[in-house]
């Protein structure tokens, strides 16, 4: 195949919507590879109480609100999965005796998993037969526990841990996991052990000059891990007018790209980002996440015989 | 794991991005601080009388107040829908389109970029000799002096730019503190001066009577007579119009589990009305110290006449000299009148590289104007291009009479704002799953309306207003046909620019058009 035309998105967090999109993107903008660059999983589950014979009191957008009819809570058992919530009905109180009884936690590994195979699912019926390669790959924000579902599909492959062949002359290593950040996720690790997984990688890679790098968390001090600057208590900091931004990128991504300096890195974890820069000969780009908006934010590459013919960051 | 909402039925477990959103006092502060008042109060009493001597400016700001409001609101709605997305740029290219939303964002660029330079050149000209006045010195400068001294400023503000935003952010604190000590100096000596008081010491003090003043006016041809100028107390509103604008700039409220309903309001509304109130006492206390009549008579002298008997220019500053304020504060207040132009500035440098990063990031323009310098750390290339865009801005301002007491600039600004109304009005049905996602504010309609829309339609007929003022104003010979087009000269060019640009992504295989076109999720 002369042109491999990537389509790439990251941090859906559990939007139905855009996973979707996700998957008509490729006959959207003639794509014939998909990558999702990880943090796949939603981070909330929204509790809708029944307090009556089928009334039930759930909260949306800050406000509490009440359902009797069945078409009523459907929809909104859309709305809030299409903005990557987990809607999950249950009786008056339940909420509260799942806490005390330390219960959230695995309640909240079993919503995961079944969106997440209702995906892999889909993934097989959209895809099945049209001869585009889908990868996706969990990022820090994903309990391994639940993104071995991955390797349940047909159509979708985790690429993770193992060289990708792209084309001819391309070839793509992917990792998931990130530097530390302030909320201790299930897949982060000390920027040492990051920088060994990537060697590792490297180590079996025919060609790095014309290799993609999907690697979750940016490089740092590149532009595309600018975040919005914490105080201890997670508040965003502010400066007469402005949010207040910080470089939250990895060092060890960074000296992997300066060391074998890859065609091409693909980021996302900073959802704000939404940047492109150079490192040496490496383009890298985060094309950020709106997830929660329903919008799919991506980057659509193009490479010829292991050269970066153009890229192009589109948010639909 | 942890609930951070405090909610019973929202359960949050712990992820990258969960952050405690900005307080509602913090997002005020956001657009707060972006307001211009006494560089924008100094404008209208002055630009204002200049082409309508007997506007009543007080009542230009109270009409235009609910209007301004549902301006507000659009953004309010657009904001509440779209939190995250970073402003009107990808509203309207959302809604609308790439293209409109590049041309809107040029226009806006390019007026921020002009009021930078305009502050350098045309504001320095009339607030450093007020400032002098005051002081008991004279400062006339040559067109070459205002050039220099433009020149100085961009560079300086340039280096300041570069060496980061930590510095920037101590430059503006210290100097907004200062700005707004002495604003609220000069509304104090404002209330205790009684008119009385005003005119006894200007009788004392300006080298004229008062008595001789409104005689002179009235000879030249000013009359108060008659009443208020209606039509020209309601266009002069495009002032009141520009003077408002500056609560739309921030972009990023958080929030991708909570509400930012309450911060929205607060940061938007709450912004407008502050800043409305201000504006609103500040003129009102000028006109009951100064006195209606002798401050349009004041005001005619000096902007409508040839050979003002006048030994001053009577722009605000220059009148603290008659309050009852101690010699030094006097002097005070006037230099923070000057301080206060200066203060703005980071604020337009950044915005108009922001915006240059966002058309680099969409191929718009070339990858290397978004590098990020690896030892400073601060968008050098694209620092610099603003700051050659402001010096020639500086040449044209002062050589070429492009300023035209910024009626040409407002009207650029209208086109853009237009824009933005039109994106309000359609965005329900023509982005009705982003519509329909929206909170319930967003939602609400009356008769079936989205009232997103009906805020819209005013803020385009508002708009559209400016629009008309402006190029009547023109027509009637109040402005310079040159200024206004070279002020449309940069949205045509941007017109071309974007079809050539778009004709080159194109044969790179980049479809500019694909870049904001919504994926049909089924």
């Amino acid at each position: 195949m002369a042109t491999t035309r990537i389509y790439y998105a990251s941090d859906i967090h559990g939007s139905n919507r855009c996973f979707r999109k996700f998957l008509n993107a490729a006959k959207f903008y003639q794509a014939n590879v998909l990558v999702m660059g990880g943090d796949i999983l939603g981070k909330a589950i929204v509790f809708l109480e029944e307090v009556g014979p089928g009334t039930y009191v759930t909260e949306e957008h800050g406000h509490q609100v009440k359902f009797t009819a069945e078409a009523e809570l459907e929809a909104f058992e859309q709305r809030a999965s299409d903005r990557g919530l987990y809607p999950y009905r249950c009786h008056a109180g339940e909420p509260q005796a799942l806490r005390e009884a330390g219960e959230m936690e695995p309640l909240f590994m079993q919503l995961m998993k079944e969106r997440l195979k209702e995906w892999i699912a889909l993934a097989d019926q959209r895809l099945a037969g049209t001869g585009v390669r889908c990868f996706m790959m969990g990022g820090n924000d994903d309990p391994p526990g639940v993104l071995e579902v991955l390797d349940e599909g047909r159509v979708v492959c985790e690429p993770e841990e193992h060289i990708v062949v792209l084309d001819d002359d391309s070839e793509m290593i992917s990792c998931g996991w990130s530097n530390p950040t302030p909320w201790q996720t299930p897949r982060e690790c000390s920027e040492e052990e990051l920088g060994k997984r990537i060697d590792a990688l490297m180590a079996q890679v025919k060609r790095p000059e014309s290799l993609v790098m999907n690697l979750h968390v940016p490089p740092f001090q590149s532009g595309l891990d600018d975040a919005p600057e914490l105080d201890a208590s997670l508040k965003v900091q502010t400066s007469l007018g402005q949010t207040r931004f910080k470089p939250v990128g990895s060092t060890a991504v960074r000296a992997a790209i300066e060391r074998y300096q890859p065609l091409l890195g693909l980021h996302g974890h900073v959802h704000e980002a939404h940047a492109s820069c150079k490192i040496g000969r490496t383009v890298c780009i985060n094309p950020g996440s709106d997830f929660s908006e329903g919008i799919l934010h991506g980057a659509l590459v193009t490479l010829n015989k292991g050269k970066l013919k153009g890229y192009q960051m589109v948010s639909g | 794991m942890s609930t951070v909402s405090g909610s019973t039925s929202l359960f949050v477990r712990n992820a990258t991005g969960l952050v405690r959103e900005l307080s509602p006092f913090d997002a005020f502060n956001l657009v707060f601080s972006a307001v211009l008042i006494p560089v924008g109060i100094t404008q209208v009493l002055s630009f204002a009388p200049t082409f309508w001597p007997n506007a009543n400016v007080l009542l230009s700001f109270l009409f235009s107040l609910p209007l301004v409001l549902c301006f507000g609101l659009v953004y309010l709605y657009f904001t509440v829908a779209m939190p995250r997305s970073g402003g009107d740029y990808v509203w309207v290219s959302r809604v609308l389109g790439p293209g409109l939303g590049f041309l809107t964002n040029l226009s806006l660029t390019f007026v921020f970029t002009t009021w930078i330079s305009f502050n350098f050149t045309t504001m320095m000209t009339l607030l450093v000799p007020s400032l002098a006045y005051v002081a008991g010195f004279t400062w006339n400068p040559s067109l070459l002096t205002q050039f220099l001294l433009a020149t100085v400023l961009t560079i300086a503000f340039t280096g300041l730019m570069v060496l980061g935003t930590r510095r920037v952010a101590r430059y503006m604190t210290i100097t907004f503190a200062i700005v707004w000590v002495g604003m609220l100096i000069w509304l104090v000596g404002l209330a205790i001066t009684g008119h009385d008081a005003f005119v006894a010491n200007f009788n004392a003090h300006s080298g004229m009577t008062i008595n001789q003043v409104t005689s002179a006016a009235a000879k030249a041809g000013y009359s108060s007579g008659n009443g208020i100028d209606w039509a020209g107390t309601l266009f002069a509103m495009i002032y009141a119009f520009q003077v408002f604008t500056g609560f739309q700039w921030t972009g990023y409220f958080a929030g991708e589990i909570k509400n930012v309903r309450r911060t929205a309001i607060t940061s938007i509304m709450g912004a407008l009305v502050i800043s409305a109130v201000l504006y609103i006492l500040a003129t009102l206390l000028v006109y009951t110290t100064y006195g209606f009549s002798t401050f349009g008579s004041l005001a005619y002298l000096g902007f409508n006449t040839s050979n003002s008997p006048l030994g001053f220019a009577p722009y605000l500053p220059s009148l603290v000299k008659f309050l009852a304020l101690p010699g030094f504060l006097q002097v005070f207040v006037a230099a923070c009148f000057v301080l206060s132009v200066l203060w703005w500035t980071p604020t337009g440098f950044l915005i108009a590289t922001r915006n240059l990063f966002a058309w680099s990031f969409d191929r718009l323009a070339p990858a290397g104007v978004a590098e990020v310098n690896d030892r400073l750390h601060t968008p050098v290339i694209a620092t610099i291009v603003v700051a050659l865009w402001v010096e020639l801005l500086n040449y044209l301002n002062i050589y070429q009479g492009l300023s035209a007491l910024l009626i040409n600039v407002i009207a650029v600004m209208a086109l853009a704002f237009i824009a933005v109304a039109l994106a309000a009005i359609v965005m329900p049905f023509t982005r009705p799953s982003l519509f329909e996602s929206a909170p319930a504010m967003v939602r609400a309609r009356i008769a079936g309306i989205p009232w997103l829309t009906i805020v819209g339609v005013v803020m385009l007929l508002s708009w559209a207003f400016v629009l008309y003022v402006a190029f009547t104003t023109t027509a009637f010979g109040q402005v310079a046909p040159q200024s206004m087009i070279e002020a449309f000269a940069v949205p045509v060019l941007g017109l071309v620019y974007y079809v050539v640009v778009r004709f080159v992504r194109a044969r790179q295989g980049i479809q500019l058009k694909a870049a904001f076109q919504e994926i049909p999720p089924e």
